[in-house]
């Protein structure tokens, strides 16, 4: 295999936790990723799931470098982004589109000013021809010419989706990361979206990092899942393999927590629910972060740390890996 | 008799920028016992259709243009404030969308779930406090005894959810009307939310009006379905025949936009275009244009009506009870 185009290097990003109002005190830290290693190659869908606060946007908000990296390394194309002189130009080739397309476009620019506004602060081409790149970007997300001139608040969710998939494929990028793109968007919206992403993946050579928390939608789009779990990534192998046949027992529990559209198929449907809710990154339990919900934990796992090792042709994150039932 | 009645509902809201008619002649009825699922887009009508039966629109804008809602006799769109009063909370429960808002954060998790007992029971607040406890056991809160105090903002979301339905079932209601309770939660603790409105219906014997955009939410919690377009039901049948054998275009055009019901990364069908402007009149189907198989014949005239295909499977596409699709 070629070079990964994207590599994430054991990435931690960790807050602290202070109190007291004059006198700040560290009373802690919240380890919201806690040693994520990741490879991406050209053209390769990357499928990033888990539930709220599990730190799948702080990751993705780490790649970006919106947030800092406490420990690890973020790689683009060989060159090491989580050093300081890794400033725009090295960023360039990395570009984000957001969950919620009514926040994260300006409303004050026309469509057109905002698709422009990359293109002018990067100055990739003389000012004459913007307005040519800029119609050329409406036409690959299916916006048409006619509307630049309008202003965000009159398009609906998702053509603002578009409009901002558009923006972040101004400055020609080679990664894009997408947190949550359709999650916002009704179900015919979503598939527009998601027709869309496939259609630039493939004509573009883009790599695309997903995440979204619908696990069927993940699985449509994605070549590779990555299950994360507290800050850690507990599965992580193909779409089919993880979604299809799940190894890791969160995994599994997430799998059989979805609601198929099936009717026979649910109501024969044996469905593992966890009990209580995930526990807080402030405070992880000790061991295999999961071993407190785990129907499969033993003695080990309250002081055992797995790590990614290989399992069913995937890398799973538990001790009991492979001596589970199927 | 049905326990619950719905003929010709119609809902406007009138506002600046016109009239828009967001429940258009909306007509269904409920067993006892029965899970009815309302699906269908944003905008498509199936909240506003709820509230409605609770009268919980703001008026103005909203105004019940016309219809009944016959719930065990009583009219709920003509009762009286008092009449109202003695069916919200007591004989029908509700539950918002999201927990984070639908709270008082003012005011403890206790009085909140005590409420309704207090004001629909003769009961002191000793028995009803006990009774909120055993009520926020059963939807699952570990450590209630110490949580049943505590105030809102102390909860995670998927516990405040747990809370509203506790108090929406405190009361033993004999209807219960679920507003997408599930979206906001992440998948595992909706797993565990439709898991308790099953037992607890087994248990009470309720009836449930469950709305969600989830189809897959749907297939495994409800009986029968409505399916809602521009404010008006498309398609009403069993949950079984909806997945196997939908007949109206719209239905079909959701079920090929699915992901889970497609083939790993094909290309899923989309609807071109968006729902139709409401405060506008809409002659014909409201559908028509969107429609892979709108004929000139669809875009006028008034609209198509529910026909019964099969026993207990209705929908409104003039061509497909024609037999041409």
């Amino acid at each position: 295999m070629s070079a990964p185009i994207l590599e994430l290097r054991d990435v931690q990003t960790h807050f602290p936790v202070e109190s007291g109002l004059f006198f700040k005190r560290r009373t802690g830290t919240v380890k919201a990723v806690d040693g994520v290693s990741l490879t991406l190659a050209q053209g390769e869908v990357l499928g990033l799931v888990g539930e709220s606060g599990c730190g799948k946007s702080t990751l993705a908000r780490t790649i970006m470098g919106l947030l800092p990296a406490t420990g690890g390394s973020v790689w683009l194309e060989g060159k090491n982004l989580t050093v300081e002189a890794a400033t725009g130009e090295a960023r360039r080739a990395l570009q984000m589109v957001f969950q919620d397309p009514f926040a994260s476009l300006n409303p004050r620019l026309s469509v057109g000013e905002a698709l422009a506004e990359p293109l002018r602060v990067h100055r990739l081409r003389p000012a004459s021809d913007i307005p040519a790149r800029v119609a050329e970007l409406a036409a690959l997300v299916g916006i048409p010419a006619r509307s630049l001139a309008k202003y965000p608040h009159e398009f609906s969710g998702g053509q603002r989706q578009r409009i901002a998939i558009a923006r972040a494929l101004a400055l020609e990028p080679r990664v894009i990361v997408a947190d949550e793109p359709v999650s916002a968007l009704d179900v015919s919206i979503q598939a527009q979206i998601l027709n869309l992403l496939a259609k630039l993946v493939r004509d573009l050579g883009l790599s695309l990092v997903f995440i979204a928390h619908d696990l069927s939608v993940v699985k449509h789009l994605s070549d590779r899942v990555a299950v994360m779990y507290l800050g850690r990534i507990v599965e992580l192998g193909s779409a089919c393999d993880v979604i299809e046949r799940p190894q890791h027992p969160y995994t599994r529990a997430l799998v059989s927590a979805v609601p198929r559209p099936d009717p026979e198929g649910e109501r024969a449907r044996r469905r593992i629910v966890l009990a209580g809710d995930p526990p807080s990154p402030l405070d992880p339990p000790g061991g295999c972060p999961f071993h407190p919900r785990c129907a499969h934990a033993v003695e080990a796992c309250r002081s055992v740390v797995p790590s990614l090792a290989p399992c069913a042709g995937r890398e799973v994150s538990c001790l009991r890996a492979g001596e589970l039932p199927s | 008799m049905p326990l619950l009645e719905v003929s010709d509902l119609c809902t406007s809201f009138h506002t600046r920028g016109g009239v828009f008619r967001a429940v258009d002649g909306v007509s269904f009825t409920l067993a006892r016992g029965e899970t009815l699922g309302l699906v269908g887009e944003s905008g498509s009508g199936k909240s506003v259709t709820c509230a409605s039966l609770l009268r919980l629109l703001p008026s103005p804008p909203a105004r019940i243009e016309g219809g009944y809602a016959r719930f065990d006799g009583l009219d709920l769109l003509r009762a009286t404030d008092a009449e109202l009063r003695a069916v919200r909370g007591k004989r029908i429960g509700m539950i918002f969308q999201d927990p984070m808002t639908s709270l008082n954060p003012y005011l403890r998790i206790s009085e909140q779930l005590i409420e309704p007992l207090l004001i629909h029971e003769k009961i002191s607040r000793r028995d009803a406090l006990a009774r909120a406890l055993a009520m926020l056991e059963a939807v699952g809160i570990n450590d209630a005894a110490r949580r049943l105090h505590a105030y809102p903002h102390e909860f995670s979301g998927g516990m405040r959810q747990r809370v509203m339905i506790a108090m929406a079932l405190i009361a033993r209601p004999e209807l219960l009307i679920a507003d997408e309770p599930t979206t906001a939660l992440d998948v595992t603790v909706q797993a565990q939310i439709l898991e308790l409105i099953k037992k607890l219906q087994r248990e009470l014997g309720m009836a449930v009006i469950f709305i969600s955009h989830d189809l897959g939410v749907v297939s495994g919690l409800c009986d029968r379905v409505l399916v809602m377009y521009a404010g008006r039901i498309v398609e009403s049948t069993g949950v079984d025949a909806l997945f196997r054998a939908p007949r109206h275009p719209y239905t079909r055009a959701l079920q090929r936009s699915i992901p889970a019901l497609q083939a790993k990364g094909v290309e899923l069908y989309t609807l071109a275009g968006l729902p139709p402007d409401l405060s506008k009149a809409i002659p014909g189907c409201a559908f028509a244009e969107r429609c892979e198989f709108a004929l000139e014949a669809c875009r006028a005239g008034a609209p198509p009506l529910l026909a019964e295909c099969a026993p207990g499977h209705a929908h409104a596409c003039r061509r497909a009870q024609a037999g041409e699709i």
